[in-house]
């Protein structure tokens, strides 16, 4: 344990600066990494496209389901970063992240900001119940989704 | 300003308003003589905002790496006959539009012809434009007008031959270009008739969406049915629309077409790429829900791929 916690800490502070490193996450094989990372993208997913998308679509399910879904979608707020260690590329164990989220650290962080905000206006909308608020909060959300797909998702 | 609308706008002002208005409009008319086509056009550029969107126009005419300067051109655009470099369209006089009369720039958007009387190539989708309403053409023009010029020397394309030869396109037109209007359509709603029209005309879905001759060509037999590999547009494989349900979009709501066309995601969080992401981004997601309703309703109509 001590081992493992000095080991973290050497690498953290020669990559310090590299936002998208954690001690946290380099603790884990990159398989689970990548396994945690993608269970949290499908949570993630069906809040925004199962529940949000319907009710803002033609107002199908329930405002406390879209409540529910847009507290969950925020809880993952101040995770992004730990997500992607480095060494969970393309082509490690089932990862779908281009290499160039590592390169790209302002972009990266500039777009974890704006998910992250995004996320927490969609919260305060959902709060207020009221219809055309939850409308334009969810389009900053799905924005912030297809950007850093757009950017950093190979397909 | 069009006649009708400089009288409406008068009339409300009264009398004096008229005559204030008349040595103004006289005083811009001398100021604004010098080359003769540079005159402020009689277009309303806020409707060809609408109309350049809905178009395409930005995408092809912006270069993405750099990035350059809106329509400054210079985009690289990929096909298997070569590499098109996209010109400046911005109102720069030595290396945009910015001396085109109105005319020449109906005559480039719908005929596909130079100032000089030449053939663009059809990389420039004026096949799909040519049935552009003269209203449409006119607001995007002054909308252009309106837009900020940059300076920027157009590149030359890089294209294979025989491809590469514009003295080769007369023959390739008498192929593939038709410039008849769209036939009446007795009977459809009036959404329908908007959808075609942004389909066919203004989207030009056709460019991507349907597969293509060995001479490039549009093949209007196979419409919509989408290309598998090789395409055009960046040589990525594109899907069909049609209401094929297994190769086109037979079983996606309307719902799910919509959200689509909005928000550029698939309804279950997917992305888009192979320029329809742009398609979206550009065009699509700023158009009325009106419109997106009505591009709808045309897919619909667009019979199942065999
Ligand atoms: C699919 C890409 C594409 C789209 C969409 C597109 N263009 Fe172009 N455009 C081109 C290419 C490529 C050329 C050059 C063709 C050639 O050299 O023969 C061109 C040429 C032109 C020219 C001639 C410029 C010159 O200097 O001769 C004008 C004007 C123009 N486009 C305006 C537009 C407008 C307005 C729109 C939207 C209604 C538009 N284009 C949409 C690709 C595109
Ligand atoms: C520049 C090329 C291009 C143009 C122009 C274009 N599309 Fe697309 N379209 C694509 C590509 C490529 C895809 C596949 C995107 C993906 O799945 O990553 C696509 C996907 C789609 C889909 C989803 C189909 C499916 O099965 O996934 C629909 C619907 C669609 N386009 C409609 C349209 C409409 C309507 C227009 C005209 C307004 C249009 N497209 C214009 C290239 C284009």
């Amino acid at each position: 344990m001590r081992r493992t916690l000095l080991f973290t800490g050497i690498l953290a502070a020669a990559l310090a600066g590299s936002a998208a490193i954690t001690g946290v996450s380099l603790a884990q094989s990159p398989a689970d990494v990548v396994a945690a990372r993608q269970q949290a993208m499908k949570d993630k997913s069906a809040a925004v496209f199962r529940t949000m998308r319907p009710f803002v679509q033609n107002g199908a399910g329930s405002l406390a389901a879209v409540q529910a879904a847009a507290e969950t979608l925020a809880s993952h707020n101040g995770k992004y970063q730990a997500l992607w260690p480095r060494g969970t590329e393309l082509g490690v164990a089932g990862s779908k992240t281009r290499p160039e989220l590592w390169q790209q650290t302002d972009r990266l962080n500039q777009l974890i900001a704006d998910m992250e905000r995004n996320a927490s206006a969609m919260a305060v909308a959902a709060r207020s119940g009221d219809a055309g608020q939850i409308r334009t909060a969810f389009g900053g959300v799905v924005g912030s989704c297809n950007a850093c797909h757009d950017a950093y998702q190979s397909r | 300003m069009t006649p009708t609308r400089a009288a409406d706008a008068t009339s409300a002002r009264g009398t004096l308003g008229r005559a204030v208005g008349a040595v103004l409009g006289f005083a811009v008319a001398v100021l604004s003589a010098v080359p003769a086509g540079a005159q402020a056009p009689a277009g309303d550029p806020a409707r060809g905002e609408a109309v350049f969107n809905a178009a395409g126009c930005y995408g092809c005419h912006t270069d993405p790496v750099g990035p350059g300067a809106p329509l400054s051109g210079g985009r690289a655009l990929k096909t298997p006959f070569g590499t098109f470099h996209s010109p400046n369209i911005t109102p720069d006089g030595e290396t945009g539009i910015g001396r085109w009369t109105e005319a020449q720039f109906a005559a480039a958007v719908r005929q596909g012809r130079m100032p000089t009387g030449e053939s663009y190539f059809p990389a420039f989708p004026f096949v799909a434009y040519a049935r552009m309403t003269d209203a449409d053409v006119r607001d995007l023009f002054a909308y252009l007008r309106a837009q900020p010029p940059v300076r920027k020397a157009n590149k030359p394309h890089d294209l294979s031959p025989p491809f590469g030869w514009r003295f080769l396109l007369p023959v390739w037109r008498t192929l593939y270009f038709d410039d008849d209007s769209l036939p009446p359509a007795p009977g459809r709603p009036e959404s329908w008739v908007r959808g075609r029209y942004l389909v066919e005309v203004l989207g030009h879905c056709a460019e991507c969406h349907t597969p293509r001759t060995w001479l490039g060509g549009i093949d209007r037999s196979r419409a919509y049915q989408g290309v598998g590999g090789g395409g055009v547009h960046d040589g990525g494989a594109v899907p069909g629309i049609t209401q094929n349900p297994r190769t086109g979009i037979g079983n996606w709501s309307d719902d799910d077409i919509l959200f689509l066309l909005e928000y550029g995601m698939t309804a279950s969080g997917g992305t888009l790429g192979g320029g329809m992401g742009e398609v979206v981004r550009h065009g699509t997601a700023k158009m009325s829900d009106a419109d997106r309703r009505a591009i709808v309703a045309y897919l619909r109509s667009l019979p199942a791929a065999p």
